[in-house]
């Protein structure tokens, strides 16, 4: 692996499932760090380094794991934005939600997502595991 | 019926189909959501806490577990339950013979059966329809008539049609443990589990059936007595330009 340095950001509101996302990352062997936050609005002011976030702009992101149905600002709507901002447009933008609904993955991929995987209750820790995979991948293709 | 009442109506209809899409998203996220965390956390007890437990503790992790699957499997269910008359594939010329056959292979699969007399009529015809639709129709009844064999020594489905003027009727027959009279009325209704026997089934998978049946202008209908087996019927409409007589 070259290098795994890039940081991930996680846009996810239940606490559950962001601990068995960050815990299941760490276990496949991502090593990045990985920064949380719980609603659409806290995740454009983390990408803008605006409120709370003020001065604090990552310019290493390398992944964004994105919730679809989150407080304040959904998940296409930060998608939307991601990928019209030039500062973002290329950092890999994973959707990762419980909803299998088909309007939800064509829009994902019509925004421009470029990874729709369903928190299924079944597979949900094996689904985790494929995303440490991809990350694995990003960090060996930088 | 004039314009204006036929533009009210349509709109009713059209917030109607919002109200209930909006339904489906609840259910599918909002109840989906902690059982996706239950079950996760619940592997990982099962994976990396194990030796941490006695039998009594990983007995408890395995209801858990189970529990949790038969939840989802509900959710599942009610999921297509809702969709099923909303939701329409383009209609296409299907062969229902090839249909049926794969079906009774993955059925028999999932099952683990063999040496049953199953038969299939080789003059199934083409029929006209959307075939996700035909395919749930057919798998459900058919794996009914599995699951309601009961110990049955010479187990046997029978798979046939019949044509009339204006529709296929297809049936699907068993030497199962057959419906009490009185409960012929509710096999088709949600969550009715009529019959006497522990089944896999979450009570949906005939009222999914009769939508689907009815939403495309068919009929569905059983003949059945308890301990001499079922025979379900339901209708295909020809459909304009019908491609069955070819």
């Amino acid at each position: 692996m070259k290098s795994n340095a890039f940081n991930i950001l996680l846009v996810e509101d239940d606490p559950d499932h962001a601990h068995l996302i960050m815990r299941e990352l760490k276990k496949s062997g991502v090593t990045n760090n990985i920064d949380w936050v719980e609603d659409g609005n806290e995740a454009l002011e983390y990408l803008q380094g605006t409120g709370k976030y003020e001065n604090k702009i990552n310019s290493n992101l390398g992944l964004i794991l994105l919730d679809i149905k989150l407080p304040k600002l959904n998940g296409l709507e930060v998608l939307e934005w991601i990928k019209k901002n030039s500062e973002t447009k290329n950092i890999p933008v994973v959707m990762l939600t419980t909803s299998s609904d088909i309007k939800d993955i064509e829009k994902s991929y019509t925004l421009g997502a470029n990874l729709y995987v369903e928190k299924s209750v079944e597979n949900f820790v094996k689904r985790i595991k494929n995303i440490g995979l991809y990350c694995q991948y990003l960090s060996n293709s930088e | 019926m004039n314009d204006n009442d036929k533009n009210t109506n349509s709109e009713r209809s059209e917030m109607e189909n919002d109200d209930l899409e909006n339904f489906i998203y609840t259910i599918s996220h909002d109840l989906r959501s902690p059982l996706t965390a239950i079950q996760g956390m619940t592997q990982i007890l099962m994976e990396d806490y194990e030796d941490l437990l006695d039998k009594d503790g990983r007995y408890y992790l395995e209801r858990i577990d189970a529990n949790v699957k038969k939840m989802e499997s509900l959710i599942n269910d009610l999921l297509k339950l809702s969709r099923a008359g909303r939701i329409k594939s383009p209609k296409e010329q299907i062969e229902s013979l090839t249909m049926v056959s794969k079906i009774i292979d993955d059925i028999s699969k999932e099952e683990g059966i063999s040496n049953w007399n199953i038969a299939i009529d080789k003059s199934l015809p083409p029929v006209v329809y959307d075939r996700p639709a035909l395919n749930e129709v057919f798998y459900n009844i058919i794996k009914n008539a599995v699951i309601f064999m009961g110990d049955q020594r010479e187990p046997s489905i029978e798979v046939g049609y019949e044509r009339q003027d204006n529709c296929v009727i297809f049936h699907v027959r068993d030497n199962g443990i057959g419906i009490e009279s009185e409960n012929i009325d509710k096999i088709f209704k949600v969550f009715e589990r009529v019959r006497d026997i522990d089944s896999k089934g979450n009570g949906v998978g005939l009222a999914f059936v009769k939508k689907i049946i009815e939403h495309y202008g068919g009929k569905i209908w059983v003949e059945s007595s308890k301990g001499h087996g079922s025979t379900f019927y339901f209708t295909i409409p020809y459909m304009e330009a019908d491609l069955s007589e070819i």
